[in-house]
């Protein structure tokens, strides 16, 4: 019995050992592959038809043969596995290496093709994220992404970089080439990611606050009411929103879009105007107008993928800071603006492109009330050392 | 000699305007057809891809209506013009195409105004033999002349598409058209109608002669707010989204009113009324500044050591029971002043709470000790806690009011630097305020 045991001891440790050196091993030729070393050239050269038996197998999938890289040219086994052990898998097994055992096995995503017809296998290996993707009949892209994910394909916004091209037949690498790659599997992505979006925005539209405010900006009383722990979930209260504050005081907003940025007006970034008693001022007109304005007013290019601004922004912001532009339109108004009256302030923010404002998406209205006494509205605005216009007109004059 | 100066500038002016041709006259030398590709590589070189790829230019009239790409003979991708009368470039996704005079360049473009040239095109039998920085300058160059020339363009598309606007605003709106009645829709009306509760959404529905109804978006119609003059009452004047007036003197009647006057039809007006409820908690923050804000309110010279925090201010609470002007209920209205100058009015039912926040503010804390000043500066002292006083009008049987002015906390001392200082001293905490409760009568004016 002792000598049974320390058999089986042995001859675990011997597999577990084996199946390391396998593993790490792949880890390393997956990271040549990825461009983390000049990968493909060991294997140029190697004699083609190592995986010829490959072709003799059908699969439903149509995927399983061999496989010629394009930069490294070597031969590979896919095999699609739908069952094993009695299971459901739907994987595909990667074959560097002649035997029973593949160097990588892919889980298939499979909501994507049985909406879409699209065959992506996906794995993470070494901390690296390696897909394969079916941009033709036969031929595959290899794609990596910095995006984690936790294990799972990534969603298709995320970067996806093809560094190789895998065909059952060489010829096809005359159209399939990187670059080509690389834009069917954008081409496909968008579609995919035309179907996320539309999954999205409905799941945004059981928050209150997206539901409320779509193609409209909301108010608060500072950026700190709007919420946002994680993508997609604008948990503001509606109580939170206002829409009259006291002029000089803090203000925070934040606009809510129908579509993301880069599906509406691809290539464009945002800007946002300022408009109140008949002065308007404009972030991407200032910006160009000095340096003063191009050093204190930053182009908006994050946000483009997004429903929402992620943070919001303050004209007025709770830590003593604000923008530029809104700064620049309380000094335009320095002697127009009384005392007990009340203002509509109107922002609209744009998708701006090639030095135009294209198109609104995102508008609202706030009153900006001039409250009485000292320590309203007249001493945020014009005391001379903590008043707004005065600090603008000094930072202006320096 | 005089030859060559207008040589020169026959060249120069040339060049000006070949930059400020619009791409429709830049591709009128290019037709449709089979075009030798150049990648960029690796190395930022062009190279030539064994494959061409076919390009169909379509033109309706003088203009290039679009140009469809057919990457790598199998991929569909089709450019429009940017300013259909005077293109800059054509625009498929963020990738643009631009026609130079001997190459058409697909590129990306930055908000920085910088182009990435991907690929170069040129007309079989020609070659290419430009370097990346070159193309990418000329396609800057080229474009942000360009940019300004499309200045008439874009005033025509904009005016086109203002007319547009226009149009539907007409097609819409009640200028011109029989009405016979307005009426106000309050949409998702909160249960509490009060300072600082939800915001109230209400929409307009106008009924014409014919019997058609017409409303606003958010109605699901498309009748313009543009065609109401709105005077509401008691909350924000403004369309669509209101909120009731934080201040109790601007709701005299204890009633929320929205009024809408047709501009096209002064006669008509339309008036929806609603209780207010009085029902949401208020706090109200008289707290002093912490010591690290305050070189936010002052101009501070800052050592090691922490800065002292900012006194609350004082506070008054004036209350007095009346009745709603609507429901006869009890209801307390309240004044609140404090030395900062600002006197504050609310109404709120007996039950509801009113937090007054008059905490001092926390120290600021010491900074480590540096090489020439080992030991770490002194916390800050904490700000004094606001004196409250509250004075309730015999009327007056239930208030519920809650009162936080401690004095706020010392800031810690900083660390030394290294061993050879010492830690700072803790600051104080500031001394709390006092509460002082008396019945008296009040007199409130709103």
């Amino acid at each position: 019995m002792k000598k049974t045991s320390l058999i089986i001891v042995a001859l675990t440790t011997a597999l577990a050992f084996n199946t390391e050196s396998v593993s790490a091993q792949f880890g390393k030729k997956l990271k040549d592959k990825m461009g983390e070393s000049k990968g493909g050239g060991k294997g140029e050269g190697e004699k083609a038809g190592k995986f010829s038996s490959f072709n003799e197998e059908a699969d439903e999938m149509g995927v399983t043969g061999e496989y010629f890289g394009l930069i490294d040219k070597r031969s590979f086994g896919f095999r699609f596995v739908k069952e094993a052990d009695g299971k459901l898998v739907n994987k595909l097994d990667y074959f560097e290496k002649k035997g029973t055992t593949p160097q990588l096995s892919l889980s298939m995503k499979e909501s994507y093709f049985q909406k879409n017809k699209v065959k992506l296998f996906h794995a993470v290996v070494s901390n690296t994220y390696v897909e394969l993707l079916e941009v033709d009949p036969g031929v595959f892209a290899q794609i990596k992404s910095d995006y984690n994910n936790n294990g799972n394909a990534v969603p298709p916004d995320a970067k996806r970089t093809v560094v190789d091209v895998y065909a059952k037949e060489k010829s096809k690498f005359e159209t399939w080439d990187v670059e080509t790659s690389q834009a069917k599997v954008e081409m496909i992505m968008i579609a995919l990611n035309t179907e996320n979006l539309a999954k999205i925005k409905e799941k945004l539209m059981n928050f209150d606050s997206y539901k409320k405010y779509k193609g409209k900006i909301a108010f608060a009383k500072g950026t700190n009411y709007f919420r946002n722990d994680r993508d997609y979930e604008p948990k503001e209260k509606l109580e939170w929103m206002i829409t009259k504050s006291e002029l000089g005081n803090t203000l925070a907003f934040k606009p809510y879009f129908d579509q993301i940025l880069a599906v509406t007006h691809p290539g464009a970034w945002f800007n946002i105007t300022y408009e109140m008693a008949g002065e308007k001022t404009d972030r991407e007109a200032l910006r160009k107008s000095s340096t003063f304005f191009s050093k204190n007013i930053p182009l908006m290019e994050k946000d483009k993928d997004q429903f929402y601004f992620f943070y919001a922004r303050g004209p007025i912001d709770n830590n003593g800071s604000a923008d530029y532009a809104y700064l620049e339109l309380l000094r335009k108004l320095k002697d127009k603006l009384k005392e007990g009256q009340t203002y509509d302030l109107k922002v609209t923010v744009w998708a701006f492109k090639d030095g135009e404002n294209i198109a609104p998406v995102a508008e609202g209205i706030v009153q900006q009330e001039y409250t009485k006494g000292e320590t309203g509205s007249k001493k945020l605005l014009s005391d001379p050392v903590s008043g707004w216009i005065p600090k603008m007109e000094k930072w202006i004059d320096e | 000699m005089k030859q060559t100066i207008t040589l020169i500038l026959f060249f120069i002016l040339g060049y000006t305007l070949n930059a400020q041709e619009s791409q429709n006259d830049v591709a009128a030398g290019f037709e449709s057809g089979n075009y030798v590709v150049y990648k960029l590589n690796d190395k930022n070189k062009f190279e030539k891809v064994g494959k061409p790829w076919p390009i169909e230019i379509t033109k309706s009239g003088k203009n290039i209506s679009g140009v469809l790409v057919k990457r790598s003979g199998i991929l569909d991708e089709l450019f429009q013009p940017d300013v259909p009368g005077y293109p800059s470039h054509f625009l498929f996704k963020d990738f643009r195409l631009t026609f130079q005079k001997n190459y058409i360049a697909y590129h990306q473009w930055n908000a920085k105004q910088q182009a990435t040239t991907k690929f170069v095109f040129t007309k079989e039998g020609e070659s290419f033999n430009e370097e990346l920085e070159t193309v990418n300058k000329t396609i800057q160059e080229y474009a942000v002349a360009t940019f300004k020339n499309q200045s008439t363009a874009k005033v025509s598309l904009k005016e086109d598409q203002a007319k547009q606007v226009e149009l539907d605003r007409k097609l819409n709106s009640l200028e011109g058209k029989e009405v016979t009645s307005l009426e106000i829709k309050l949409i998702d009306q909160p249960d509490k109608i009060s300072h600082f509760g939800k915001s109230i959404s209400y929409g307009i529905i106008a009924t014409l002669k014919n019997g058609d109804k017409l409303s606003t978006s958010n109605l699901g119609g498309k009748l313009p707010w543009s065609d109401f003059t709105l005077n509401h009452e008691g909350c924000s004047n403004l369309a669509e989204i209101v909120d009731v007036d934080p201040d109790a003197q601007k709701i005299p009647n204890d009633v929320i009113t929205f009024n809408a006057t047709s501009v096209y039809h002064k006669q008509l007006k339309a008036t929806k009324s609603i209780n207010a409820t009085y029902d949401v908690g208020v706090r109200v923050s008289k707290g002093g500044f912490n010591g690290s804000e305050r070189s936010n309110k002052e101009v501070t010279f800052q050592g090691v050591d922490g800065q002292h925090a900012g006194h609350a201010d004082n506070v008054t609470v004036k209350v007095l029971t009346v009745k709603h002007k609507k429901t006869g209920e009890p209801i307390n209205k309240i004044e609140i002043t404090s030395t900062d100058g600002k006197t504050i009015r609310y109404k709120l039912t007996p039950s509801t709470e009113l937090i007054i926040y008059a905490g001092g503010g926390r120290g600021m804390d010491g900074r480590k000790g540096y090489k020439g000043k080992t030991s770490g500066g002194n916390g800050g002292n904490g700000g004094n806690g606001g004196n409250v006083t509250v004075i309730k009008d015999p009327s007056v049987t239930e208030f519920n009011i809650t009162i936080n002015n401690e004095g706020g906390k010392g800031g810690n001392g900083g660390p030394p630097d290294m061993s050879t200082g010492i830690r700072g001293t803790n600051g104080n905490q500031g001394a709390s305020g006092n509460t002082n409760k008396q019945t008296q009568k009040v007199t409130l004016n709103f």
